[in-house]
């Protein structure tokens, strides 16, 4: 008896369709059943994305209010004049708005409305933030998951499956972005890129940021130890493109755990020798690519046997 | 027929089933994300938060322009300021922005374009400062250009705005003649 049979229809495009949709599935683990672990990681997660939201959204309409106009415009402001939305308390009305878009989604009333307006919104703080020229990088990964949120909630029919999407789809994007940066290095320089000159020159600019920000600076023993050495900064810098060229790695379970601490020790090397601390992506990464699920079961699964043992006893 | 039965003719068993559905599903959300990635970030100059082509320090090894401020003696102001200054010959005591809650990011982000200022920009670079104290000025406004020459890193400061106090309030002075916009 065959155990397997390809549907005979199934050919070409709608063929690739289906390989694709089982792989998604599969990577997302669509259809295995739920943990409480899992349960716990999903809140979690809802419970970190709306947060940062929050504390983005203050944050920027604070400084929102003290520019006096758009200088360089991103994103939908390329398309909408969002002048009116300089200088004043529009950014802090908006602050307002997306912290009680998410406490509606946190509450489970209009989830499905809330969330993509809270995107939206958030998009329009960013834009209106980063409107002096300055493209910061630190809330792509939080506002991927936020979208992921938003469409789960549409698209998604059970809790599980939200869940199970939000998860899968934060680490489709996370693993596309770091690969997508290591392209974007090599499209640029080349292998060259791993150049430890170049190193030096990232180290310069980063003492002019600290003096400037701090009015002293002073090397700490890795900068010393690579402005010494060309081989370590050539080495520090080809490691940072090969764990960004691994990013791909967070899409399979069985690999995530190895990618989730080189991107770590990516940004804690980037943190160390250039002073540029990207702490949100951190977290995240830690959220999200650790077999958190696994480890809540087992430890679960211990104390309850343990409970179990003393009542019986 | 039994669910093990029709699992062995090779009809897929319901939790399979659900998997594949679920699975289409996602394959279909996703899809349409990445064809909006695509289509925002190639229109948008490769940002459109939350998408981006994370395309930071992809430039290796270009030269790069950061501003700095230095606290500076009033008669300095008064009289003509020499075109760089070494930064271990700086006219003054470095100014600590981040005290001030002055962003670094954003006060470089404009000193990069200081040739093309337009009226906005120089009313986004006083409102900068706007929230200083007299106490704390005057303020010499450094552009600070690192590059790699002969396999070492060289960097020279540039005066580029003087912020002083006039009755109570602040005044910035442009020492570059913005040019005209465009690229």
């Amino acid at each position: 008896v065959e155990s397997r049979r390809e549907p005979a229809a199934a050919t070409g495009w709608r063929a690739l369709r289906n390989r694709c949709s089982v792989a998604v599935g599969r990577l997302f683990q669509l259809g295995r059943e739920e943990t409480p672990g899992d349960v716990w990681l999903g809140r979690l997660l809802e419970w970190f994305l709306l947060s940062h939201a929050v504390y983005w959204a203050w944050a920027w309409g604070l400084f929102i209010a003290q520019i006096p106009a758009v200088v360089v415009a991103q994103g939908i402001a390329r398309e909408l004049d969002i002048g009116f939305f300089m200088g004043g308390r529009l950014g802090l009305l908006n602050a307002g708005l997306i912290t009680s878009c998410a406490l509606a989604a946190l509450s489970r009333r209009g989830a499905r409305l809330s969330l993509p307006l809270l995107v939206l919104l958030l998009h329009l703080q960013y834009v209106a933030r980063h409107s002096l020229g300055k493209v910061a990088h630190g809330s792509q990964y939080v506002g991927i998951g936020l979208l992921m949120l938003a469409v789960a909630a549409w698209c998604m029919p059970s809790p599980a499956a939200r869940r199970r999407f939000t998860l899968g789809g934060t680490l489709f994007f996370m693993g596309a972005g770091y690969v997508c940066a290591a392209l974007s290095k090599l499209v640029a320089r080349g292998p060259a890129w791993a150049d430890g000159r170049h190193l030096w020159l990232w180290i310069g600019e980063k003492s002019v940021d600290q003096l400037s920000n701090l009015g002293q600076f002073e090397l700490n023993a890795l900068q010393r130890l690579c402005l010494d050495h060309w081989w370590l900064a050539t080495g520090f810098l080809a490691g940072g493109l090969l764990a960004e060229l691994s990013g791909f790695l967070l899409w399979s379970p069985k690999t995530r755990a190895a990618a989730t601490v080189a991107l770590i020790g990516l940004h804690l090397g980037v943190y160390w020798t250039m002073d540029i601390l990207f702490d949100t992506y951190i977290y995240q990464l830690v959220l999200v690519g650790l077999p958190w699920p696994r480890w809540f079961d087992a430890a679960r699964g211990r104390w309850l046997n343990g409970r179990r043992a003393a009542v019986a006893t | 027929v039994s669910k093990a039965s029709t699992s062995a003719l090779g009809t897929p068993a319901p939790a399979a089933r659900s998997e594949a559905r679920l699975g289409q599903r996602a394959l279909s959300c996703l899809s349409v994300i990445v064809a909006c990635h695509v289509a925002l970030v190639a229109s948008h100059g490769g940002e459109f938060w939350p998408f981006s082509m994370f395309p930071m320090f992809s430039g290796a090894g270009r030269p790069w322009q950061r501003a700095l401020t230095v606290r500076v003696d009033e008669s300095l102001l008064r009289g003509e300021l020499p075109a760089s200054y070494a930064l271990d010959h700086l006219p003054g005591e470095p100014f600590p922005l981040l005290a001030h809650g002055i962003p670094q990011n954003d006060l470089s982000s404009l000193v990069q374009r200081a040739e093309r200022w337009d009226e906005a920009e120089q009313r986004a670079f006083a409102q900068l400062f706007g929230g200083l104290p007299c106490s704390a000025l005057p303020l010499l406004v450094l552009r600070v250009r690192g590059a790699l020459a002969d396999g070492a890193v060289e960097e020279l400061a540039t005066p580029l705005a003087r912020l002083s106090c006039e009755a109570g309030q602040l005044r910035a002075q442009l020492l570059l003649q913005p040019g005209p916009r465009g690229e």
